[in-house]
């Protein structure tokens, strides 16, 4: 910071004032500099980049021609997208469930008598996420394998003598989604477990107390306290979860790339073939600016339907 | 908490032992459940780790218990396969994380310590960019990277892995910082200290836990990345872990013992440095980043 000079005339202090906000702008500007530039070029310039292609018959780098809106026309008559869509439409239900179902076992875990209880099985449910991934949808992948004295699912049916029902599980266009739908269960392990659980922690002791008193139930104190508690964090979840599935892909890609035929098919695999596996840059960019069109609208009608998930933060912030 | 009991109204009654042997079977069938959860949930890897053991023979034999001699060779086998993805691996992690780091705490602290111009209209324009999926980037990052000619390259990860763990750590960081007592700013104002030193000397010292969160969720979300490192990696010995992985499990049709251990060595890495974080000083932060 510069240093007051001695003769403090009124001009010279007007003086110092500006020269030393400039001197903030410019430090901040250093600061923010580095952010800026690496926004700018991997997150501004791609997207502004792409949504100006969708318009354009373009394989991403020499073929250009200008076509207006018949790559969003194409995609709204392909039905390789319809047949995605529908499986998205399947995937979401489930997926959202499989999200939103945490929270019924951190309240079972949340209405044990003792701390040291509690703690164990909190720690044992989160402890999986330790596990990448990636590696934990592959060892499923095992799991399903068809062979009947490998795959682990087909073995316990064997075990059973349940012989007939052995089957490959990903490559049967009927149960395909089902299987995929599947895969972690009991799906517990997993950030939405962990912010359930925080949320329920932040519930203001003398509530749960009282609610005791007045001779509430269990279930009587989920409805009607624990669930409007912690909506804020539930609706965190759902909004996350919700951007997620539309987008998804690379699981599907690694289990059955979107097969048997296109009976697991979702928009952004669809896209990920359209762009990397079919020089179809312009057409795979009308895909995901799609996508994005469909997250920013559940985005803001999720925002307008239920209270902002802030709401809360901003309150105790300015008390 | 919930933690203590509060005497119920009826405990006095003839029938409170009937009422008490009904809370017990309850607590008792509360905790089973639990526990039946926790075993559907720890299955997978159980088998994994107990087939990663096996030879294939063993495998076909016995399934479903532990089968001796324990095939510790399957071990060095699939070390040999993926050690070199470990690695690579660990060089773009690490890069990432440096710099997701580094710029974002100078941002935050730019956004939430100095007044200048345009203040919020610059914090919105990157919060705005959690709003745009990874999928619409994907396609015009691809197209920088060839540009660049950092295809086939590690740089062709970790520079786009910066840019896109920026915005959310901006926004985490940020609301940190500001968090933090003006008094301890105001003195070392005082002494003349710089923007620099504040954010060196002060602010950097007392945000280690949210630092380490971001860390974390950095490291997290580039460890397990799979499909940017499938469009911009060409040749093996570059593969990342996922990579490798996936390329791993499409070689070994019958060899599941070793694609087992690959699997559990593939865990190790991230077991380590979650644990060490939930044992230092960011599992409270963790929670809290999320409350």
């Amino acid at each position: 910071m510069s240093v007051q000079t001695a003769d403090a005339g009124l001009d010279s202090k007007l003086w110092s004032g500006r020269r030393r906000a400039l001197r903030r702008n410019l430090t901040a500007f250093l600061f923010l500099l580095p952010t800026f530039l690496f926004l700018a070029i991997f997150m501004y310039q791609p997207t502004i980049n792409v949504i100006y292609h969708t318009f354009f018959r373009w394989d991403g780098f020499t073929l250009e021609r200008f076509v207006g809106f018949k790559n969003y026309i194409t995609m709204v008559n392909d039905p390789n997208m319809h047949i995605a869509t529908r499986n998205l439409g399947w995937f979401f239900l489930g997926w959202m469930l499989q999200r939103i179902s945490p929270f019924l076992v951190a309240e079972l875990v949340f209405n044990l008598k003792r701390e040291r209880s509690k703690y164990w099985y909190r720690t044992l449910f989160v402890l999986p996420m330790v596990v990448p991934f990636l590696v934990t949808i592959m060892i499923w992948k095992f799991i399903y394998n068809p062979l009947p004295t490998i795959g682990v699912l087909n073995r316990m049916l064997g075990s059973f003598g349940l012989e007939e029902w052995q089957t490959a599980w990903l490559s049967e266009p009927s149960l395909v989604i089902l299987a995929l739908l599947f895969v972690g269960f009991p799906w517990i392990s997993g950030l939405p477990f962990m912010i359930f659980y925080a949320g329920l922690q932040q519930i203001p002791s003398e509530v749960l107390d009282a609610s005791v008193m007045d001779g509430c139930n269990v279930w009587q104190r989920m409805v009607r306290i624990d669930i409007p508690l912690v909506i804020t964090s539930i609706q965190l979840v759902a909004i996350q979860t919700m951007i997620g599935i539309i987008q998804e892909f690379a699981f599907v890609l690694i289990m059955t790339a979107g097969g048997p035929a296109k009976a697991s098919l979702v928009p952004g695999l669809l896209l990920f073939m359209a762009a990397f596996r079919g020089d179809q840059m312009g057409y795979g960019a009308t895909i995901g600016v799609t996508m994005f069109i469909a997250i920013f609208i559940l985005t803001l009608l999720s925002f307008r339907y239920t209270t902002s998930p802030f709401a809360r933060t901003r309150r105790t912030r300015e008390t | 908490m919930t933690g203590q009991t509060v005497d119920r109204p009826f405990s006095s009654s003839p029938d409170a032992a009937q009422v008490e042997l009904g809370a017990r079977f309850k607590g008792a069938l509360h905790h089973a459940f639990l526990v039946f959860l926790l075993l559907l949930t720890f299955f997978p890897f159980f088998i994994a780790i107990l087939t990663s053991f096996k030879s294939f023979q063993q495998l076909l034999v016995n399934f479903w218990l532990p089968a001796f001699p324990l095939q510790l060779h399957n071990y060095v086998i699939a070390w040999n396969e993926i050690y070199r993805s470990i690695i690579n691996s660990s060089l773009v992690s690490l890069g990432a994380v440096t710099g997701v780091l580094l710029c974002a705490s100078l941002a935050a602290y730019a956004f939430a310590r100095i007044d200048f111009a345009w203040r919020d209209a610059a914090y919105y324009l990157v919060l705005s960019l959690l709003m745009i999926p990874g999928v619409l980037t994907l396609i015009g990052r691809y197209l920088l990277i060839v540009q660049f000619g950092l295809m086939n390259s590690l740089w062709g990860l970790i520079l786009p892995y910066i840019a896109g763990g920026l915005a959310f750590a901006v926004f985490l960081l940020t609301g940190f910082f500001s968090d933090l007592p003006e008094e301890l700013f105001e003195a070392a104002r005082m002494d003349g200290g710089t923007e620099l030193q504040m954010y060196r000397l002060i602010a950097l010292p007392l945000s280690r836990p949210i630092m380490a969160i971001v860390g974390l969720l950095t490291f997290l979300s580039t460890w397990g990345d799979y499909v940017w490192p499938l469009l911009v990696l060409r040749s093996p010995e570059k593969f990342t872990l996922m990579l490798g992985l996936a390329k791993f499990t499409g070689n070994s049709q019958v060899m599941f013992g070793p694609l087992m251990a690959g699997y559990v060595i593939a865990s190790i890495p991230t077991a380590i440095i979650i644990v060490l974080m939930m044992r230092t000083f960011a599992g409270a932060a963790l929670v809290g980043a999320f409350k």
